[in-house]
C-alpha cells in the first residue's frame, strides 16, 4: 500500500520560463528509500515541500497521504533546523507543542535518542555537538512523533565520511523498521546499501536511474602541475601557531603555512576541527581567539583591514546575501570599490546564471545562494579568497563551472583557500592542508606523494 | 484588493504591525515637541500593513488592535479615545482606499493613504476642541498646525514604505505581485 503517491503534479515559480515541474508522479511504501538526484536548483527542495504540504504558492495534481501516515524532514542545514539549547529540549519541543505528560516524554525522548545511537546526557549543550550528532538529533527529534516516511535534504554535502557513516547506520535501522526515506542529494555513490530506488529530477519530472550509473569515484585531492611558483611575496605567513578560543581547549596547532599570490590551497578536515575558525582568523573576523601568529599580506589580520584585497565565503551562504535582486548583490561590491558594473553580468554569463539576474537572492536553492554569494566576491578579483566549502550543494555542471572560475582567478594572481570535509577532486591544487588529531599538516606535491608512498608501503 | 477573509499569515502581520507600533510608541515615548510627530510610526505600520495584507479592513483592524493595546497598556494619554487616535486614521485609510485606483503606482497610493489618515488624525484634535468649547479661531489654527505638521511626518513615512516592502517581498515573506 502507498505511503504517498504524487500524481500529474505540475507547478512553476510565477517567474520562472519553465515549470519546475510538469507531469512528475512519485510513489513511496513503507520502508522503501527513494533517492534523488538533480542539478542545482532543479526542484529538489521544493519537491520536499510539496510532500509536505508546505508549498504556499499554487500547484496541480494530486497529494495523496495514506490515513494517519505521518512526515518528518530534516533539512539542509541543522542551525535552521535546531531551535532549543540543549540536546533533551530539542527531541521534546514537539512533544510539549502536543500536550504530551512530563513524565511519558521524558521515555519518548530516551526511546528517540537510544534509535539515533546517541547516548549523552540530556542536559548536553547542541552546541558542543558534532554535525553529525546535530543530525542525529534532528532525526531524534522526528522520530518522537513516529514518522511513517522521513525526508532528508543533502545531508552528505553537510557531513564528513564519519557523519554520512553514522547517519547511514541509523537510516539503515529506521528502513528495518519499516520507516520509508525519501532522500534528495546531488553526490551519487552515497547510502548505496540504502536505496531501493534511484531517481534523476529532470526537465520537471522524475526519471529512474539504473544503480551502475550511479556509481561515483571516491574523492581524493588533485594536485596541479605548476608553473614557477611560488611568485611574489607570501600572501599568508605563519612560522607556527596555535589556533585556540580564549580558556578554551586548542583546535589544533600548526608549524607553519604558506600562500603564495596565484596558488591553491585546500583546507581539508572534518567537521568541527576549526577550519571556519581558521579562515575567519585569517579576514580578522573572529572574536574570542588567542593572538594568532599569522600574517595576511604582510599584516596581522584585523576586521575591514584589507578592503578588496580579501574576500570571504561564509559557510551558510545566507548570511552573506541581502541585496533584494542577484545583480544588485553582485554589482554591490563592485560599486563599493568603484569597478566597472558590467563585470557583474559579465560574470552571471560565465556561471549560466543570467536567468536568475532579477531573481531574489533570498529565495534562491542553497547550492544557487553558494553560486551567488560566491559571484559576488568573484567579481571585484580579489587578491585572496577564502572560501569555506564553496561546492556544498552544487551540482557537477555548476562545479566544474567554479573550478573553472577559481583556476582563472588563480592565473590572474588570487590566492585562493577551499575549505572543505573532503578533498575535491575537480579541483587542482598545489597546497593541502589537512587538519586532523588537533593538528594541521601542510603538504605539497612532493611531499603528499611521499606520504602517500610511505603510508603504502607501510 | 481582494476582500477574501484573513488567513493566518495576514492575521500575523496585522499583529505584527500593530504591536510595534504600540510598543515602539511606548518604548521611545518621543518627547520632540514637535505637533504631528506621532504620525510618522503610525503612517509607517498602517501602509505595511496595506501593503503586506491588501485586504479591505486590514488597517483598520490593524489600528483598532493597537488602539486597544494603547488603552490596556496605558501608552499615551487619553483613555477611551485613544482606541479613536489610533482607529480613525486606520478607518479613513480604508474607505480610501475603496476609491483608490489600484492602477496607481505603490508610492503616489501610500502618498494619498498618508494624507487621508492626516486629516483624519488632525479631526480628532478639532473634535476635541470644540468638546472642550475652545472659540472656532483657535480650534481651526490647531488643526492647521497638525494638518501642516503631521502631514509632513506621514510624508515621510509614505516616502519609506515603498523599499521596506520591496525587501519584505525578497525575502519571500509578502507575495503581491503589485508591490
Amino acid at each position: 500500500m502507498a505511503l504517498v503517491r504524487l500524481s500529474q503534479i505540475h507547478f512553476n515559480f510565477q517567474t520562472a520560463a519553465q515549470p519546475l515541474f510538469e507531469d512528475l508522479n512519485l510513489t513511496i511504501a513503507p520502508g522503501e528509500c527513494h533517492l534523488i538526484h538533480g542539478y542545482t536548483g532543479c526542484g529538489k527542495s521544493t519537491l520536499l515541500k510539496l510532500l509536505l504540504g508546505i508549498l504556499e504558492r499554487p500547484w496541480e495534481g494530486e497529494r495523496e497521504i495514506a490515513e494517519g501516515a505521518t512526515l518528518g524532514v530534516v533539512m539542509q542545514d541543522p542551525n535552521v533546523q535546531l531551535l532549543r539549547q540543549t540536546l533533551g529540549a530539542e527531541v521534546a519541543f514537539a512533544l510539549e507543542n502536543l500536550g504530551v505528560a512530563s513524565n511519558e516524554m521524558l521515555l519518548q525522548v530516551r526511546s528517540a535518542l537510544r534509535r539515533v545511537g546517541l547516548y549523552i546526557s540530556l542536559d548536553t549543550p547542541i552546541a558542543s555537538l558534532s554535525l553529525g550528532q546535530r543530525y542525529r538529533l534532528m532525526i531524534a527529534a522526528q522520530l518522537v512523533l513516529e514518522p511513517d516516511l522521513l525526508l532528508l535534504d543533502e545531508p552528505w554535502a553537510q557531513l564528513d565520511d564519519q557523519g554520512v557513516a553514522e547517519l547511514s547506520a541509523v537510516l539503515n535501522q529506521l528502513k528495518q523498521q519499516g520507516v520509508a526515506l525519501l532522500i534528495v542529494e546531488h553526490h551519487r555513490g552515497v547510502f548505496k546499501d540504502l536505496v531501493t530506488h534511484r531517481w534523476q529530477l529532470s526537465q520537471g519530472k522524475l526519471h529512474g536511474v539504473a544503480p551502475a550509473q550511479a556509481e561515483a569515484s571516491p574523492s581524493q585531492e588533485c594536485w596541479r602541475e605548476s608553473p614557477a611558483w611560488p611568485q611574489g611575496e607570501a600572501v599568508i605567513d605563519s612560522h607556527g601557531f596555535t589556533l585556540a578560543f580564549h580558556e578554551r581547549q586548542k583546535l589544533f596547532d600548526a608549524e607553519s603555512l604558506l600562500l603564495f599570490p596565484g596558488e591553491i590551497a585546500a583546507l581539508v578536515g572534518d567537521n568541527g576541527c576549526g577550519k571556519s575558525t581558521l579562515l575567519k582568523s585569517l579576514a580578522g573576523i573572529q572574536a574570542d581567539i588567542d593572538p594568532l601568529g599569522i600574517k595576511v599580506f604582510g599584516k596581522k589580520p584585523k576586521l575591514g583591514r584589507f578592503g578588496a584585497d580579501l574576500a570571504l565565503l561564509h559557510q551558510r551562504p545566507s548570511r552573506q546575501l541581502f541585496e533584494n535582486t542577484v545583480i544588485e548583490e553582485i554589482q554591490f561590491s563592485l560599486r563599493r570599490f568603484g569597478l566597472p558594473l558590467e563585470w557583474a553580468i559579465e560574470l552571471l554569463g560565465q556561471l549560466g546564471l543570467t536567468t536568475l539576474a532579477r531573481h531574489s537572492p533570498h529565495t534562491l536553492s542553497y547550492g544557487q545562494q553558494h553560486l551567488i554569494a560566491l559571484a559576488s566576491l568573484a567579481c571585484f578579483r580579489p587578491k585572496l579568497l577564502l572560501l569555506d566549502d564553496p561546492f556544498a550543494g552544487l551540482d557537477e555542471h555548476f562545479t566544474s563551472k567554479i573550478v573553472a572560475l577559481l583556476l582563472e582567478l588563480s592565473r590572474q594572481g588570487t590566492a585562493i583557500v577551499v575549505a572543505s570535509h573532503r578533498p575535491i577532486a575537480e579541483l587542482p591544487i598545489d597546497r593541502l592542508w589537512r587538519v586532523a588529531d588537533a593538528r594541521l599538516e601542510c603538504f605539497g606535491m612532493a611531499t603528499a606523494c611521499e606520504k602517500q608512498a610511505y603510508s603504502r608501503v607501510g | 484588493m481582494n476582500n477574501k477573509g484573513f488567513n493566518l499569515h495576514d492575521a500575523l502581520f496585522i499583529g505584527f504591525c500593530a504591536t510595534l507600533l504600540v510598543a515602539l510608541k511606548g518604548m521611545l515615548r518621543l518627547k520632540l515637541g514637535l505637533s504631528g510627530h506621532s504620525m510618522f510610526l503610525m503612517s509607517f505600520f498602517y501602509l505595511i500593513c496595506y501593503g503586506a495584507v491588501g485586504k479591505n479592513g486590514a488597517i483598520s483592524l490593524c489600528g483598532l488592535l493597537a488602539g486597544m493595546m494603547a488603552m490596556t497598556l496605558g501608552i499615551g494619554k487619553g483613555g477611551p479615545l485613544l482606541l479613536l487616535k489610533f482607529g480613525l486614521p486606520a478607518i479613513a485609510m480604508d474607505i480610501c482606499l475603496l476609491l483608490l485606483p489600484s492602477l496607481l503606482a505603490l508610492k503616489w497610493r501610500c502618498i494619498i493613504l498618508a494624507l487621508v489618515a492626516t486629516i483624519a488624525w488632525a479631526s480628532k484634535g478639532l473634535i476635541e476642541g470644540l468638546l472642550v468649547g475652545l472659540s472656532a479661531q483657535v480650534v481651526a489654527l490647531q488643526f492647521a498646525k497638525s494638518l501642516l505638521f503631521g502631514s509632513l511626518f506621514a510624508l515621510l513615512a509614505a516616502m519609506l514604505v515603498p523599499p521596506v516592502l520591496e525587501r519584505l517581498r525578497s525575502h519571500d515573506l509578502i507575495d503581491r505581485e503589485e508591490i
